[in-house]
């Protein structure tokens, strides 16, 4: 799973029968650069993920990606990017 | 399955209930070299792996979901092997 800072919600009146009011987030996600800089800039192309656990805007994120996000529902929906974790704290040493 | 750094762990605790419990470090997948080589990954580690250390990930979901036993999470990438450091004088065969 990558890392990524939620940054807001996408909110579509018309969706994908699928997702009838479920919430998606705009997701920056991180690269080593990102890591180096302690979250705070050079950050991918954001993408939008598909939140079950109530994601704020400035969190960080772990979302999973591709097939396992969609595997990540039951019953699985038409998903590639998946907010599994929130994360409290990180402990992160870049000349480990 | 790919050759990585292990920089550090992180702790959640709002999270898909299959990833409860489970040691979630940070791998930064490097080249055989040792420069970085993509995104670092959040990696489920039971072999104990500590910063520093090189290890192999696999990002093999079935293998993930097998561990937590689970047949729907979100877990793809484990930690499957910690390389062992080279012996003092051993040359680097290329």
């Amino acid at each position: 799973m990558r890392t990524g800072t939620v940054i807001g919600r996408v909110v579509c009146t018309v969706m994908h029968p699928a997702f009838r009011g479920d919430t998606l987030v705009l997701v920056l996600p991180w690269n080593t650069k990102t890591w180096n800089a302690g979250g705070k800039s050079d950050f991918d192309a954001s993408l939008v993920a598909y939140d079950e656990l109530g994601v704020a805007d400035g969190q960080v994120v772990a979302f999973a990606e591709s097939g396992e996000a969609a595997a990540a529902l039951n019953p699985p929906k038409p998903v590639d990017a998946y907010c599994a974790m929130i994360l409290d704290s990180v402990e992160y040493d870049a000349k480990a | 399955m790919r050759i990585a750094i292990i920089k550090g762990h992180v702790t959640a605790t709002v999270k898909h209930p299959t990833l409860e419990g489970w040691r979630m470090l940070i791998a930064q997948p490097v080249t055989p070299e040792g420069t970085p080589d993509g995104p670092p990954q959040i990696v489920i580690d039971t072999l104990g792996a500590a910063p520093g250390q090189k290890v192999v990930i696999n990002s093999d979901g079935a293998e993930a979901r097998r561990l937590v036993k689970a047949k729907h999470s979100p877990a793809r990438w484990t930690v499957m092997g910690i390389v062992d450091a080279p012996k003092e004088g051993a040359e680097q065969e290329q």
